[in-house]
């Protein structure tokens, strides 16, 4: 499988499968009038998992190595990481140093070299950000203190 | 239902004369421009939040208010869909697939002067039909039932042509697998709990807004953190208006044609501008100008449908608020409120008894209209400088600015959480060549279908051939049909011709 047409195919197969199961879990009523609860998604299950036979079969796609190389790279993995760190831990701890760490480690793994920007923004940032939405906006971000 | 007698026009066209409205006006759009911009805030968080202010002043400036931040807050989601790809609302999300191209080209300045263009003359035309077609529009609009919104849903779908970056295929992957995020949460008609891996927080389904942000925002962010060398945005060309009304008027034609569109999906209640903007999108897309690149790589046609068709929903959305006091979208749900804290009470008899409000109204909304293209054209030259940040510093804040956005549209944790898990998943699907897009089309259409489909079935005792029996149904379906073959036959010609 050398084809992101192909790989997202079978990505798409899988999807499609995997929730037609999930799908018939789904409670139904038994005097209901109307197209059972379970009855669209089972629908658009069963239309994902036809699609992804059509990008199995149709293929044509990117090449699947340089797609690879992109997206295996340490530095891209690392703000992927680093997003999904700060995003689901949202709630927890304190946003402003959450956010500052945050600012200041994707600028250090995106290559930013100056101390003057590494000193400033990430602190600058967040207080604005705060300011702007705890003060102007009333938003009661997560805070420890 | 009648027009208001030259009297009420007077009497309501005096009232704009007031210095007071003036500025008011002018506020209010200034803080829309705030809150449209703002990723995760909208003009409907706006509206909802100036509204209790409004307890102390007259209905005038009320109403200069609000509508003000109405306007404001629709167009100004461009700002952020064209420099940072991430629309600041989710009816500006059409304007980044050639918004944000032109900003690549550097030429943002340009994609500004038509967003600001198309947002005012979208505006400005929809003002006009809610003033002198409002009664009759409004009667139209209470012949639609589940069946029409069923089968308008459905059409809505085949704007996955016009966004699927080339190939229908993975296209509709994506709109698929939006419709499926759509069924999350509890059954709107039976109640009954569908997908939701037992967490609480997805009851009331997959949010849009949190959605829309990884979508665009996040997943474009970690496409930018990833190539080999991380790319600056190329310096900006300053455009002049004349050029761009140049650009405009060759598209006139496709412009009033949004505008249609956008007033006319304002005036059905529980569409709203996102759907507007992928219709008059997905339509521009069947025309082609040898002088401009094709859509989404920046073609100016593209910002136009998009932004015209978005704030021509603004009147629209009125027209069954005023006449018959249901609002056609979000924000007019909650300028409901506003009118009843100045003791007004929308509906049939609106228009007859208090013409001069309601000409004052329009000509508020108006009013607000000419702020927009004041304040649009006039801030423009300052917005591009947002894009000389070098992207390691601008690419953190960008994430920055979505989770606190995020957050902000409900005060909860969980939607920071899942804008990250979906922004991740949308990066590598979008790595495959899966295009965003149709996926977030999906997540609108995907209830608005199910949930009418259901209704329509259950009022007919399951009757599938309602949907053809019914007159406007059928002109709907058989527009669909015909679209999907032209598109079909389209995409088969081009392969030929390659």
């Amino acid at each position: 499988m050398n084809d992101s047409n192909r790989l997202l195919g079978g990505i798409t197969l899988g999807a499609g499968i995997v929730i037609f199961l999930l799908c018939r879990g789904i409670d139904t009523l038994p005097d209901t009038r109307t197209l059972s609860p379970d009855f669209f998604p089972q629908l658009l299950a069963v239309a994902l998992s036809l699609l992804g036979i059509g990008l199995l079969i149709q293929g044509k796609g990117r090449p699947l190595p340089p797609v690879a190389a992109k997206v295996f790279q340490s530095r891209n993995l690392a703000v992927v990481g680093l997003t999904l760190l700060y995003t689901c831990a949202f709630g927890y701890g304190d946003y402003r140093l959450n956010t500052v760490m945050y600012i200041a480690l994707v600028m250090g793994v995106l290559g930013c070299r100056s101390r003057t920007l590494f000193l400033t923004v990430p602190v600058l940032a967040t207080a604005v950000m705060y300011g702007i939405f705890r003060y102007g906006f009333l938003v009661l971000l997560p805070t420890l203190f | 239902m009648e027009f208001a007698s030259l009297q009420d026009v007077l009497a309501g066209l005096s009232g704009l004369a007031s210095a007071k409205v003036l500025l008011w006006s002018a506020a209010g759009v200034m803080i829309g421009f705030i809150f449209g911009a703002a990723p995760g805030l909208t003009a409907t968080a706006g509206v909802a939040i100036a509204t209790p202010l409004t307890f102390g002043v007259s209905f005038d400036q009320s109403m200069s208010l609000l509508l003000g931040i109405y306007c404001g807050g629709y167009f100004a989601g461009s700002i952020p869909a064209i420099l940072v790809n991430t629309p600041g609302a989710p009816g500006n999300a059409a304007t980044t697939m050639d918004g944000y191209p032109m900003a690549r080209k550097g030429r943002a300045d340009m994609a500004f002067v038509l967003a600001v263009l198309g947002s005012f003359v979208g505006g400005i035309l929809s003002g006009a039909v809610l003033l002198f077609l409002a009664p009759a529009l409004s009667s139209m609009a209470l012949m639609f039932t589940a069946v029409e919104y069923a089968s308008f849903g459905i059409f809505g779908l085949v704007c996955v042509a016009a966004i699927s970056g080339g190939s229908i295929l993975r296209g509709c992957v994506a709109a698929t697998l939006g419709m499926i995020l759509g069924c999350v949460g509890i059954d709107p008609v039976d109640g009954v709990i569908r997908l939701t891996f037992d967490l609480p927080q997805l009851l009331t389904g997959v949010p849009l807004i949190p959605a829309l942000i990884a979508f665009f925002a996040i997943a474009e962010m970690l496409n930018q953190g990833s190539t080999a060398e991380v790319r600056e945005l190329p310096p900006q060309e300053r455009a002049s208006i004349a050029e761009a009304l140049r650009s405009f008027l060759r598209h006139k034609w496709g412009a009033l044609k949004a505008g249609l569109i956008g007033m006319g999906i304002g005036i059905l209640p529980g569409t709203g501008p996102t759907i507007a903007s992928w219709v008059s999108y997905s339509e521009m897309s069947r025309r082609e100008d040898p002088e401009e690149p094709p859509l989404g790589q920046g073609a100016p046609r593209g910002i136009i449908a998009s932004e015209v068709s978005n704030n021509a929903v603004t009147g629209g959305a009125l027209v069954p608020l005023l006449t018959l006091g249901i609002p056609g979208d979000t924000v007019t749900a909650v300028l409901l409120g506003a009118l009843t804290i100045q003791n007004i009470t929308p509906g049939p008899l609106f228009i007859i008894e208090n013409g001069n409000l309601f000409v004052l109204l329009v000509g508020i909304l108006m009013l607000s209209n000419v702020w927009l293209l004041a304040f649009g054209l006039g801030m423009r030259r300052f917005l591009p400088l947002f894009l000389k940040i070098p992207m390691p510093v601008l690419l953190p804040l960008i994430g920055v600015f979505a989770a606190t956005g995020c957050f902000a549209d409900s005060n909860t944790a969980f939607p920071v959480a899942l804008m990250g898990i979906l922004g991740v998943a949308g990066y590598y699907l979008s790595t495959l060549g899966l295009p965003m897009p149709p996926l977030v089309l999906g997540l609108v259409l995907g209830p608005i279908i199910e949930k009418n489909l259901r209704d329509a079935l259950t009022v007919h005792k399951m009757d599938i051939t309602i949907f053809v029996t019914r007159p406007i149904s059928a002109v709907i379906l058989a527009l669909t049909l015909f679209t999907v073959v032209v598109t079909i036959r389209k995409a088969a010609q081009k392969q030929v011709t390659e």
